[in-house]
């Protein structure tokens, strides 16, 4: 339903053009969630933009096709995909609360999107399908809720809006990125539970965006781990859970203060993420890495799939022949 | 909502009272004796003309007796007789207050009309030609001091361009047209300052507007540009501009002395230097304190306006 | 951890925060309870796990506990004195001993100051050393948060959250403290620098002998870093026991709802795993229920709950809840997964 075929992302800055993203390829079924994982700078967000084309002006996408069904929406026309966004594919963002217009009420905002893309429906017949939405993303007093101001709700409840809008237009793809790192874990649960509930109803096809694990084990189908600009490994998430492939990942697992398990030091990767004026030759994550050898260091490997359901970016793979 | 309005009234009387009384006691600190100033060079120097003087404008009475009895009259808005000229003091006043407050709302609505479209535009092609051009136009508007912008202005449009009359004032009931073509220079004078500084401040302000998150989220929804310029951005940067505006019009009531010189307008500001110049206490009281309600009543308006733009500001009913 | 001596017990302390109703003769004020009759006691030494959702009042009270704030109510008693009845002299004294560790390293770091002056002001502030041996003490304590001396000159913005983090940790090591208080110290670090700064903050631990007090919402740090943890609602204390057994036995709904919210990072266990849930929202720290803080939410709560406020009791060794189930007489009400 929506493939990402070798999509590589640049910067221009004064001191020249830096790659953010380079070579993305990732699939995204109906009705399948995708999580994508990574840390600060790894371009788990400029991979989401890139989607619905809303970059940052310094920010150009250099190559690659972006498939939604059977249109590339990297060769449209902005009026075209001025009906795409907010309609085939939504988005939702981390900090519900800044991301809702201070000035408008929530019921306000929902009808503006329903009344965006669906041209012939009325004010009131908007109103009516935004208290459903509402009802649907678990708000019990929906006729409050269109008459608060975003300001008067709690982190929670903005999401909920957030959601809700995104869904008016019944999109084919919902891009969630990290929506619920800034709310409280108990509040989050109850937002994860309400993605798979949307999943399950209308099939609808969700890119998770976030830092977390332990989120990504719960709602995801798929995992994509990106780091620095790269996806370094894709796959099922049962499997990569059980056995990740790839250094970054494996650390990244091992990082993780767990519940079940006390330790007395916690694992950590040695040095931090290079920036991006500070990229290395060869494999991005080879100075970091306890298992690289002189290839890591002078090229960069491509992504290979090692088994069904498996793809990583490493040497190691390559040189074992699998 | 009742209780609000109360309030706001209650702490209107108490601004004005404060500044009243500060007024009341400040100006006679000021070195000079109104006295001497009335009789003249000649006869102020004879002590006893002086004394007697004193005692016909009440300048002997002590401090107290003295504030209690204008603020008497106060109340009812009489706000005496000017020792220099005699006149009532709210009859001068009231014949430039008008007048003043015509020039300053002219001004405002020119500056207004000039200065947020030019900030809208910078805004939107930040860092081209354009931006850099309205940016450098504003310093000029910003630094330049007002009697050389209304020279220039004179000297360009009255004198080589021959399109409008110097200075002076006519009625509108005398002669509209008249009135009209001789508040264009005065007007455009403070305007050209006045949207320098507007134009700066929309320019940041819808700068920082857009890049706020909610502008991501009105892009994700496909909203077009247009539309998330001016339905939204431009009423978030708003309450900035509002503010800067209440400000600058305030300032406008009593601080276009300069002005006033230059195009010889019968304004307030040019009646409070003369009556600070002659030590004229009533007509200095009165006249600022008229100032200083009016600004006080500007700000409440702001306020209100805040309220009606922005409902964060509105009290909470949850 | 028994025998050792307490370091710092706080009593029934209160801070009340009144929020005006606007009102021109009717002054209604109401009061937004931030910590409402709090009791813990820190042992030396130990790290005491602090941990509750935001509007707990967790942040209040690490602040009441520098009197950064000053209490309402109670005692605070710190190594022994009276620490909120002390002033000047010996307050400044008595402060050394504290430090704090905040949560944003993009801005608890003066952006003006070079990180010489950010950690040597601590010294300068409490007229400790100067010239070259304020110098040689500045890189000592570099030293021991990993960094070496070509930091002194930099400025915060050139250095990344982790270093950022190791600089407000020198700073609080500079005076030789006795309780440091981790106020949501990893929360804002990616997890591969989180496990860094946390191996650091042990380290240092155990080199200067230091009581971490440890404050955060993240229960999966929490756990691997404390041995005793509170957890804390709406301003009260629901729950304090040591961390294994918290994880293993909790007692409280509210600690369970926790608990059971926390996504595992392991697709089988998460799929398997009973949950605990709360209904609905978090209610308004301006008017908290007149009974138990989570009885309109509990999927246990009983007709006491909503009637009286449950009092911290102990039930077993080392184990305080605050919770009608467990009320004397009272039997345990079956655990069920409900809704």
């Amino acid at each position: 339903m929506l493939e990402i075929k070798d999509l590589t992302v640049e910067f221009k800055t004064e001191n020249g053009v830096y790659p953010v993203l380079k070579d993305i390829n990732l699939t995204i079924k109906e009705g399948e969630i995708m999580c994508i994982v990574g840390e600060s700078g790894s371009g788990k967000t400029v991979t989401s933009l890139s989607i619905m084309q809303i970059l940052p002006s310094i920010a150009e996408i250099t190559s690659g096709e972006i498939w939604l069904g059977n249109k590339n929406l990297l060769s449209l026309h902005k009026k075209d995909m001025l009906n795409i966004r907010g309609n085939e594919v939504s988005m939702i963002f981390q900090d519900p609360m800044s991301s809702l217009d201070p000035l408008f009420t929530c019921g306000d905002q929902i009808v503006e999107t329903i009344r965006t893309h669906k041209k012939n429906v009325s004010k009131k017949e908007a109103l009516d399908i935004a208290k459903d939405l509402l009802k649907n993303v678990g708000i019990a007093h929906p006729e409050t809720i269109v008459d608060a101001y975003p300001h008067e709700l709690s982190g929670g409840m903005c999401q909920r809006v957030m959601i809700a809008m995104a869904l008016s237009t019944e999109p084919k793809l919902l891009i969630a990125d990290e929506p619920t790192t800034a709310l409280d874990v108990t509040v989050q649960s109850q937002i994860l539970k309400l993605l798979k509930k949307i999943r399950k109803d209308f099939n609808t096809s969700i890119m998770f965006i976030t830092h977390d694990l332990g989120v990504v084990a719960e709602l995801a189908d798929q995992v994509a781990v990106m780091y620095a600009g790269r996806i370094v490994e894709i796959g099922d998430v049962k499997s990569i859970f059980n056995n990740p492939e790839h250094p970054y990942t494996e650390g990244l697992m091992k990082s993780i203060p767990k519940l079940n398990e006390k330790k007395e030091r916690f694992y950590s990767i040695k040095g931090s993420v290079p920036g991006i004026t500070e990229m290395p030759k060869g494999c991005k994550f080879s100075q970091r890495c306890s298992k690289a050898f002189a290839k890591c260091f002078e090229e960069e490997p491509p992504i290979t799939e090692i088994y069904e359901t498996r793809k990583i970016r490493c040497w190691l793979m390559n040189q074992k022949g699998d | 909502m009742k209780h609000d309005i109360l309030i706001r009234i209650v702490t209107i009387i108490f601004q004005v009272f404060i500044v009243v009384t500060i007024v009341f006691s400040a100006i006679r600190f000021m070195p000079g004796d109104p006295a001497v100033l009335v009789l003249g060079t000649e006869k102020g120097a004879d002590p006893e003309a002086v004394a007697e003087m004193r005692k016909t404008l009440g300048l002997d009475q002590p401090f107290l007796t003295q504030y209690i009895d204008w603020m008497k009259g106060a109340v009812t808005l009489d706000f005496g007789q000017s020792i220099f000229s005699g006149i009532d003091v709210t009859e001068s006043i009231m014949e430039r207050l008008p007048k003043t407050l015509e020039l300053a709302f002219l001004a405002m609505i020119l500056a207004i009309i000039i200065g947020v479209p030019l900030g809208i535009i910078a805004a939107l092609y930040r860092g081209s030609v354009i931006d850099s051009m309205v940016s450098a136009l504003a310093a000029v508007g910003i630094s330049f001091p007002v009697y050389i912008i209304g020279t220039f202005l004179i000297l360009l449009l009255s004198f080589k361009l021959n399109l409008l009359p110097a200075s002076g004032y006519v009625s509108f009931s005398e002669n509209p047209l008249e009135h009209i073509q001789r508040m264009i220079l005065p007007a455009l004078t403070i305007a050209f300052g006045l949207a320098s500084t507007i134009a700066r401040m929309t320019r940041s302000s819808m700068l920082e507007v857009l890049n706020k998150d909610f502008i991501r989220t009105l892009r994700a929804k496909g909203l077009n540009e247009r539309k998330i310029i001016f339905k939204h951005a431009f009423r978030n940067a708003i309450i900035a501009i509002i503010t800067i505006i209440g400000l600058e019009l305030g300032n406008l009531i009593g601080g276009t002395v300069l002005i006033e010189y230059l195009f010889n307008y019968p304004g307030l500001s040019s009646l409070l230097i003369q009556s600070i110049n002659n030590r004229d206490y009533p007509l200095i009281q009165g006249s600022i304190i008229i100032i200083a309600t009016i600004y006080i009543l500007i700000n409440l308006f702001v306020e209100i306006i805040y309220g009606l733009v922005d409902p964060r500001t509105r009290k909470q009913n949850r | 951890m028994e025998g050792r001596e307490t370091i710092l017990e706080v009593k029934n302390v209160k801070k009340y925060f009144p929020i005006q109703n606007n009102v021109l003769f009717n002054n209604n004020t109401d009061y937004v309870k931030a910590v409402d009759d709090v009791s813990l006691s820190i042992r030396k030494g130990e790290t005491f796990g602090l941990v509750g959702e935001s509007g707990c009042g967790k942040s209040t009270l690490s602040r009441l506990i520098t009197r950064l704030i000053e209490p309402d109510e109670g005692e605070i008693i710190f190594d022994g004195q009276d620490f909120v009845k002390l002033k000047g002299k010996s307050l400044r004294k008595e402060r050394k001993k504290i430090q704090m560790i905040f949560q944003n390293p993009y801005e608890s770091l003066n952006p003006r100051m070079t990180i010489e002056d950010i950690i040597g002001s601590s010294f300068d502030i409490h007229g400790i050393a100067k010239g070259k041996i304020r110098r040689k003490k500045i890189e000592e304590v570099l030293e021991k948060v990993g960094l070496n001396s070509k930091f002194l000159t930099r400025y915060p913005h050139e250095l990344s959250g982790g270093q950022r983090q190791r600089i407000g940790i020198a700073r609080a090591i500079a005076l030789n403290p006795k309780l440091i208080i981790c106020d949501e110290s990893v929360s804002a670090l990616d997890v591969s620098v989180q496990s860094q700064i946390l191996n650091l903050l042990k380290d240092i631990q155990e080199e200067f002998n230091l009581t971490y007090l440890f404050i955060s919402h993240d229960l999966s740090v929490i756990k691997n870093i404390s041995h005793r943890i509170a957890v804390m609602y709406l301003g009260k204390i629901v729950e304090i026991s040591d961390a294994d057994t918290l994880y293993e036995s909790p007692m409280h709904p509210y600690t369970k709802a926790l608990l059971s919210s926390i996504p595992i990072p392991d697709p089988e266990a998460s799929f398997q795993r009973e949950r605990i849930e709360l209904i609905g929202d978090i209610p308004s720290p301006v008017n908290p229920p007149k009974g138990c803080n989570l009885c309109t939410r509990c999927p246990f709560a009983m007709p006491v709950c909503h009637e009286r406020k449950p009092e911290l009791i102990e039930t077993e060794k080392d184990h305080i809840v605050a919770c009608h189930l467990y009320t004397s007489n009272s039997e345990h009400m079956k655990e069920s997964t409900v809704l």
